[in-house]
């Protein structure tokens, strides 16, 4: 047997996994091959370092409750198709798929701002710090507008058919934003994003004409994002709403003339 | 497939594994954090395409690393390994590993250990985790970091090579 070949097998040889004949032939070749004996012991004792000295960490107490939160949520999605969980994940997923997507080639800034808007995201999901639960979302949205600065002159409210059912601060590259939720009449969500800076460019190409306006549009996943900018606000919406009731949600947000805040 | 209404609470049995492959994954407690909170929802869910019978504990290792290829080594911008058949560069002499062999099995310290293999790159530190503290096997591995059975040993070839480097640096061996 060759080094090459015996070096190519000491790993299965480690752990045990090779047949009866090679595993002879593998030790016959280490009794009388120091350099490949040698080889051996030194990724064993390696191996063993690693696994008995290599210092571990435990989960924090937090990340744990945070985690068994998640988790408690998750299995009432498995019991009653709750929506809420998928969507919010969705929307999360649609973040971390979409926007290195169509942030690539971007400076930096852009990079970490996904960052930023994934992480505040997910973290808010997992901490259910919604502050949205009732019917007054004048009241929450105006309670968040005092909390983050943003002003939203063009809330939309929802309507019968599409209903705001979340609302939440979110904080991105240190400046702070608004999160809202939409949920159609089959419980399918929609998220929609504003927050202030100047780092994120709409790119040229992509775009989509919607009546007057002309956001860029993306699809990654199965979901359908929009991104434009509005007073000079970042907008983002994410769902995966057919086309037609997408892009109505979009107009009627961007067409919303009220209530005024 | 009916969707295993159980697997929210037996992912959970795997949280500190996975906190600590995501520590010495990101490199920073605060990444793992939200490294392991988007593995975790990513597993919630799509929990209807886990396989009952199936190695949970290694879906759950290839959700963070395919969340942390998707995201967070692209945000590091760490240099993307090119794997060869097998690595070019000869090994150590035999005297050395030997050296490094007797050495280091009495005088290596856990935070030198933590430190070099920090400084390894990502592909390389997770083989070793997933190889050498995890227990994975190597197809385990391969399914994990979505890579052929012979791209896991030859990455696991060059990662101790490299770490035996590493470490010699810190002046524990030679």
């Amino acid at each position: 047997m060759e080094c090459r070949e015996a070096q190519d097998a000491l790993e299965e040889y480690r752990r045990e996994t090779l047949s009866d004949r090679a595993g002879a032939a593998i030790r016959a070749h280490l009794v009388q091959c120091d350099r490949c004996r040698t080889l051996h012991e030194a990724d064993t004792t390696l191996g063993a370092a690693l696994r008995l000295k290599l210092p571990r960490h435990a989960a924090p107490a937090a990340l744990r409750r945070q985690i068994l939160r998640g988790a408690r949520r998750g299995r009432r999605r498995f019991a009653l198709s709750n929506p809420w969980v998928s969507a919010a994940v969705a929307a999360g997923l649609t973040l971390v798929l979409v926007l290195p997507f169509l942030l690539r080639g971007r400076p930096d800034p852009l990079q970490a701002l996904a960052a930023e808007v994934i992480s505040e995201h997910v973290r808010s999901v997992l901490a259910e710090e919604t502050e949205g639960s009732g019917e007054n979302y004048k009241g929450v949205v105006q309670r968040l507008r005092a909390k983050t600065g943003v002003t939203l002159r063009w809330f939309y409210p929802g309507d019968p058919e599409i209903k705001l059912v979340y609302a939440r601060p979110v904080l991105v590259l240190g400046k702070k934003g608004l999160g809202l939720l939409y949920q159609d009449q089959s419980g399918r969500m929609a998220t929609y994003l504003v927050f202030p800076g100047e780092e994120v460019k709409v790119p040229a190409t992509g775009r989509v004409k919607v009546a007057d306006f002309n956001p860029y549009a993306g699809k990654a996943d199965g979901y359908s994002l929009l991104l434009w900018k509005q007073e000079g606000l970042n907008c983002v919406l994410i769902s995966d709403w057919d086309r037609d009731r997408f892009l109505q949600l979009f107009l009627n947000i961007r067409r919303a003339a009220g209530p005024s805040l | 497939m009916a969707v295993p209404a159980n697997v929210p609470e037996l992912a959970l049995q795997h949280l500190d594994a996975l906190y600590n492959f995501a520590v010495h994954l990101s490199r920073n407690r605060s990444d793992a954090d939200d490294l392991v909170q988007e593995t975790y929802l990513r597993a919630f869910r799509f929990a209807h395409q886990f396989e009952p019978g199936t190695n949970l504990r290694a879906w759950l290792f290839q959700i963070l690393m395919n969340t942390f290829r998707t995201f967070y080594r692209h945000r590091a911008r760490e240099p993307v390994i090119l794997d060869q058949e097998w690595p070019e560069t000869p090994l150590a002499a035999a005297e050395t590993l030997k050296e490094w062999e007797v050495t280091a099995g009495a005088s290596l310290a856990g935070v030198d250990l933590e430190k070099a293999l920090a400084g390894l790159s990502s592909d390389f530190r997770s083989v070793l985790l997933l190889a050498d503290v995890e227990g994975f096997r190597l197809d385990e591995i391969a399914g994990v970091m979505d890579c052929p059975v012979g791209t896991v040993k030859s990455r696991l070839f060059r990662a101790r090579h490299l770490l035996r480097e590493a470490l010699r640096d810190y002046g524990r061996v030679g």
